[in-house]
Parts: C-alpha cells; sequence; structure tokens
C-alpha cells in the first residue's frame, strides 16, 4: 500500500482536533476503553486479594505442621469409639519422636479441656489449652499486650495465661487484662498478655476464645493428666510432610505395642488437604474472575466498535465529500482507524489508572489485603489495545469501502 | 478537455436484469466552456456527472480527461485525478461540520500533497468575497456564504475542471445568483465549468446546453449565455 506520509500527518493532526469538537462521542469512546480495562484489572485484583487472606490463614495456621492427635480412629467391636479419652499420648512418646524424626524445627504438645473462668463477678467457660512456648512461634501468632511465657514458666509450671482476643474482652472489657488476676477452675492465674485477634481460623476453630497457660501448669495444676491432648511438629521441608507423618506412625505403633491388623489409637494429620482445599476454591474463583474480566474487555471493545460504527454512519455524507476531493480509499480509513484507536488506548492508559483505584477501594471496603498485580493489569492494557484496534479498524475498514457515489448520496 | 466517446453505463439491478443508465454517448467539452448538462431525473444525468467526476467509470467507451483517458483507472488512481483535476461544488455544499471555513478549503491540499498552504487558502476565500470569514465554523455562515466557502474549495488545487451539481438548489434566489456571478467571473478568468441543473433560469448563464434524454445525449445546443455576453 502506497502511502503519503505527510498526508497522514496532516489528517492526524486534524483527528486531533475532531475529537475536541465532538467530544460526547470521544468521551464515551474513552470512557468505554477506561471502564473495561478498570473492570478487568480491579476485578483480579480482588481475587487476588482473597487468595493473599487465604495465605495469610494458611500461614497462621502453620505451614508444614504434622499434628497427632490422640485419638481412636476406627470403630471397634461394632462401636464408634471417638470421643473415648485416649491416654496413651505421653512423654516418653514424645521424647522418643524427638530423639528419632529428623527434618524437624520446632515442637509442641497440647492438652485442652473446658475450663470455668472467673474475673471478678465475670465468668465464663473456655476451652484452657497447655502449650509450650513453641506453639505460638509455629502459629506465627503474637501478642498485643504483654508477653508470652517462655521456658521458664514452663519449667516452674507458672500459673500465667494469655487470653484469646474474645475472651479478654468478655472477661475485662475494654480495659487492658495484664497483670490482672484470673480464676480457672477456681486455681488463681496471673494474666500476663493477651493474643493478636485471628479471626475465624480455615479448620473453622477460634482460637480467639481460647486460653493459653503453660503446659505443664495445665496438665499437674489444672487437668492431674499426664497424657497429651495433641503434639505438633513443624517439618522443615514442606516435601517431607507425608514420608515423616509415616515414620511417626511407625514409631508410635511400635510404642504402643500395636499389633498389625489393630487400628491406631492416633491420628497423624497435615493441614495440607485443608490448603489444598482452600487453595482450589480461590484459585476457581480467580479463574472465573479472570474470565469475568476477559468479558468485560470484550464487551468495552464492543462499546467502542458500536460508537466507532455510529460514527462511520453519521459521517456517512462527509466520507463520500472527502472521496470526491481526493482521499484515497487508505486516506479514509486511516482517518477512522487513528481517531478510534487514539481514543480507545487513551481510555485504556487512563484504565490502567482507574482500576487501581478501584482495588484500592475495593481491598478497603471488602477488609482484603490490598494486591496490584503489575502482570495482570499489563496482560489487560495489552488485550484492551488489540482489541481496540480490531474494533476501531473494523468501521474504518468499511468507512474506506464505502462507495463515493453512495455516501455523497446518504442523506 | 473533455473527451467522451460512446460510453455507455449499465446497472445491474438486484435480480441480475441490466438497467442501461447511459447509451452510446459521445460529446467534447474544449478548454474554457461553460456548459450546463439538464435532463429530468432518471434520464441518466446523474450517471453522467458521475462518470465526468471519476467517481465511477463507464460500462464501455472511452472518457479523456485533460489528455488522459481515465476509464481505466482504479481506485486510487481516480482518487488523485479527482484531487487534482475537478473541483466538484455540491448542492448542499458538503462542507465538513465542526470545521472552519479555512479548513475545509484546505482540505484538497491535504489530500494532494499534506503541505497546506494556508496563505493561499485565505487569498482565495477572499477570492470569492470571504475574508472576514475563514476561522468561521461553517454552522456560522449563511447558505450563500457557505456555497462559495465550497466553491474556494474546490479552487483549492487550481483543478482545470469545475463540477458544479445544482450548485444554486438550496440558495434563495439572491444567494444563487451571487454564486452563479462568481462562477460566470471564474469562466471568464479560463476556467472549464460544468454545471448539472434543471432550473432554466440557472442554465441560462451557459453558452452551450446539453440535454440528457434516456441515457442519450438528446440536444447540443450553442445559446447566447449571460457568462459570454457580459463579457
Amino acid at each position: 500500500m502506497q502511502v503519503d506520509w505527510s498526508t497522514w500527518r496532516h489528517l492526524a493532526r486534524s483527528c486531533l482536533r475532531q475529537i475536541w469538537r465532538f467530544r460526547l462521542r470521544s468521551f464515551l469512546v474513552v470512557f468505554c476503553a477506561a471502564l473495561g480495562v478498570a473492570g478487568a484489572i480491579a476485578s483480579v485484583n480482588y481475587a487476588s486479594g482473597g487468595r493473599a487472606q487465604v495465605l495469610e490463614k494458611i500461614h497462621r495456621l502453620g505451614t508444614n505442621v504434622l499434628v497427632i492427635n490422640a485419638e481412636q480412629s476406627r470403630a471397634e467391636g461394632g462401636r464408634a469409639r471417638t470421643g473415648a479419652i485416649v491416654t496413651t499420648l505421653v512423654e516418653p512418646d514424645y521424647l522418643a519422636l524427638q530423639r528419632e524424626l529428623e527434618g524437624w524445627s520446632r515442637s509442641s504438645a497440647l492438652v485442652a479441656a473446658p475450663l470455668r473462668l472467673k474475673a471478678g463477678y465475670n465468668s465464663r467457660v473456655s476451652p484452657v489449652v497447655g502449650v509450650e512456648p513453641a506453639f505460638f512461634a509455629i502459629k506465627s501468632w503474637s501478642v498485643t499486650a504483654g508477653d508470652v511465657f517462655g521456658n521458664e514458666e514452663l519449667r516452674r509450671s507458672a500459673r500465667v495465661a494469655l487470653l484469646g482476643e474474645r475472651v479478654a474482652r468478655d472477661l475485662y472489657g475494654e480495659e487492658s487484662p495484664v497483670g490482672e488476676r484470673l480464676f480457672i477452675n477456681r486455681v488463681p492465674f496471673e494474666v500476663i498478655g493477651v493474643l493478636a485477634e485471628r479471626g475465624q481460623g480455615l479448620d473453622a476453630t477460634n482460637e480467639d476464645q481460647q486460653v493459653y497457660v503453660p503446659l505443664t501448669t495445665a496438665m499437674r495444676r489444672l487437668l492431674d493428666v499426664d497424657h497429651y491432648g495433641s503434639i505438633l511438629f513443624e517439618i522443615t521441608d514442606g516435601g517431607r510432610l507425608e514420608a515423616t507423618a509415616a515414620e511417626m506412625r511407625a514409631l508410635l505403633r511400635v510404642r504402643h505395642r500395636i499389633s498389625e491388623f489393630r487400628p491406631d489409637d492416633f491420628k497423624v494429620a497435615s493441614q495440607q488437604g485443608l490448603i489444598e482445599t482452600q487453595l482450589a476454591a480461590t484459585d476457581r474463583l480467580g479463574f472465573l474472575v479472570r474470565w469475568i474480566g476477559f468479558s468485560g474487555l470484550v464487551v468495552a471493545g464492543l462499546g467502542v466498535l458500536a460508537i466507532a460504527w455510529i460514527a462511520v454512519r453519521d459521517r456517512t455524507t462527509e466520507i463520500g465529500t472527502r472521496r470526491a476531493l481526493g482521499a484515497t480509499a487508505p486516506d479514509v480509513f486511516f482517518q477512522f482507524a487513528f481517531e478510534a484507536a487514539v481514543l480507545a488506548s487513551f481510555g485504556a492508559v487512563l484504565g490502567l489508572g482507574l482500576g487501581w483505584a478501584a482495588s484500592r477501594f475495593t481491598a478497603q471496603l471488602a477488609a482484603l489485603p490490598f494486591v496490584f498485580e503489575r502482570a495482570n493489569a499489563m496482560i489487560a492494557l495489552t488485550m484492551a489495545l488489540l482489541l481496540n484496534l480490531v474494533f476501531a479498524s473494523w468501521p474504518a475498514l468499511r468507512a474506506a469501502r464505502l462507495d463515493p457515489i453512495r455516501a455523497l448520496k446518504h442523506e | 478537455m473533455i473527451e467522451v466517446s460512446h460510453i455507455s453505463r449499465t446497472y445491474t439491478r438486484g435480480d441480475g436484469t441490466p438497467v442501461p443508465a447511459l447509451r452510446d454517448l459521445s460529446f467534447t467539452i474544449a478548454r474554457g466552456e461553460f456548459v450546463t448538462i439538464r435532463g429530468a431525473s432518471g434520464s441518466g444525468k446523474s450517471s453522467l456527472l458521475n462518470i465526468l467526476g471519476c467517481l465511477d467509470t463507464p460500462t464501455s467507451g472511452s472518457y479523456r480527461l485533460d489528455g488522459e483517458d481515465v476509464s481505466g483507472q482504479d481506485d486510487r488512481a481516480r482518487s488523485h485525478i479527482r484531487n487534482r483535476k475537478i473541483g466538484f461544488v455540491f448542492q448542499s455544499f458538503n462542507l465538513l461540520p465542526r470545521t472552519t471555513a479555512a479548513e475545509n478549503v484546505e482540505l484538497p491540499a491535504v489530500y494532494a500533497s499534506g503541505e497546506v498552504d494556508r496563505g493561499r487558502a485565505l487569498s482565495i476565500l477572499a477570492r470569492v468575497g470571504l475574508a472576514d470569514r475563514a476561522d468561521h465554523y461553517v454552522t456560522e455562515l449563511s447558505g450563500g456564504e457557505q456555497q462559495r466557502v465550497a466553491i474556494a474549495r474546490a479552487l483549492m488545487n487550481d483543478p482545470p475542471l469545475l463540477l458544479a451539481d445544482e450548485p444554486t438548489g438550496n440558495l434563495d434566489s439572491t444567494a444563487g445568483e451571487s454564486v452563479m456571478r462568481l462562477l460566470t467571473e471564474l469562466h471568464r478568468e479560463g476556467r472549464t465549468i460544468v454545471l448539472v441543473t434543471h432550473d432554466e433560469a440557472v442554465a441560462a448563464y451557459a453558452r452551450r446546453a446539453l440535454l440528457i434524454r434516456d441515457g442519450v445525449l438528446a440536444e447540443d445546443r450553442q445559446q447566447g449565455g449571460m457568462a459570454g455576453g457580459a463579457a
């Protein structure tokens, strides 16, 4: 195609004037293109915010954690044995596991029971959990007031308690409970800290409702037991989770002298299944949202197409006149494609900024972490530009192919 | 200037039947002539105008414009011929909306080379008596003024042929007369003017009148012509 560049340069300049003179139409094209890009960016960022939140919850649950629960896992003698207290998970097992297992970084044994709490005139029943100090590190959980207990308190079986955020509020209201006295089953404790609010966890427990005391304190002073409810192990290599679980199982079966055909009296679980389900759900949502965003882009592109199409129809006489005055078909194509492309591109870039603002706003509104996926924004922008190029070219092609005689007669 | 020999133009209807609009038409127009073409609607007048204006090509026969055979040219070549050799004046002026008078006049130069000589556009506007209207939007001008802008635009690339299609059809008689006076002056300056009309009063300005009827040349008459008379 032979092209007269100076003609096109001049056409481009006059197009820019036309854009201003037909500002309503120009605004509509820009608005359409901007909305498409902004929508695509904001919706994907919203989904990514949701994913980030799930990842954050997974992190809190403790990644690469294996839990050994003392429980009868199978029905026995025709009777379900769930709920039966299993007393076989004891300290020698724990020490043996610590000694024999490889590739673990932190561990904590747990005992838990619902007990009556009393502070002043306020009273309620809450799960009281005895843990080792490593528990809070495994769960990446910190305090908002006071401090976490350490090994010294564990050794002394100190009567100190950490309160879940909700428990603290129920018993002490808005005042800081640090240093206050708390009775657990009539045993006096000192509140040494309040744990950060966690909300509903992925495993459906609400940790804000719980009270944490040193493991030894719970076992000797409150519950008078010498067996554990469960043991947590944090594994350094996430890929060895299954293998380590198998080793634990083998070790415990030997130690508990369980014969070949008898069921375990414990259960080793990882959070992996839960995490995978959650991530799969958010990934499905992300996929859906990406499609919605893409559809939005196409719809916006169709808007650009419709407006450009109407513009060509409205300007048929102008096209005929230009052709009579010597415009070639490529000249007409260039004029219309350039005008639509400039507007749509401007709109798309504007949409980038708009998408950023909308992402911030929705993140704030939905209390999700603000995520701006740059790669996604670039893809949305590129796709919008390509789509608009196609959608701007089509009406321009129609304009160029108009028969000059018919165009001149058009009213 | 214009040599039309044995041209025919046949359209094809939707069902495939051929409809002849022009049949074996021949005539010549010399440089500097002022000719009107008359004819009732459906006579083939518009078809002839489209061919003379290089907007359409004849089905058969040849058309030479300014010594060049243009009957077999492709769209691009015909666009260039329209741009350089023909100045169009339309019944409804066909000025670009939301554009100033000067920008309209410059338009043919944009398509000629892209080099736009604003000074030339202004001097042509002055020539048609609109020096003070150059920066006005066309909607701010009266009908007569708009048509004079259109004539100025037709003159921008200094074409040898002016082709006017009912140039006074949308004007009142005063404005129509002033437009015809302008065309007459341009004729006196040596331009070839072909004017299509069915208005007898307008046709009377020309020195030669062609009449088209049923796609053939029914009459080719020399007449006094106010243009000649005034000269």
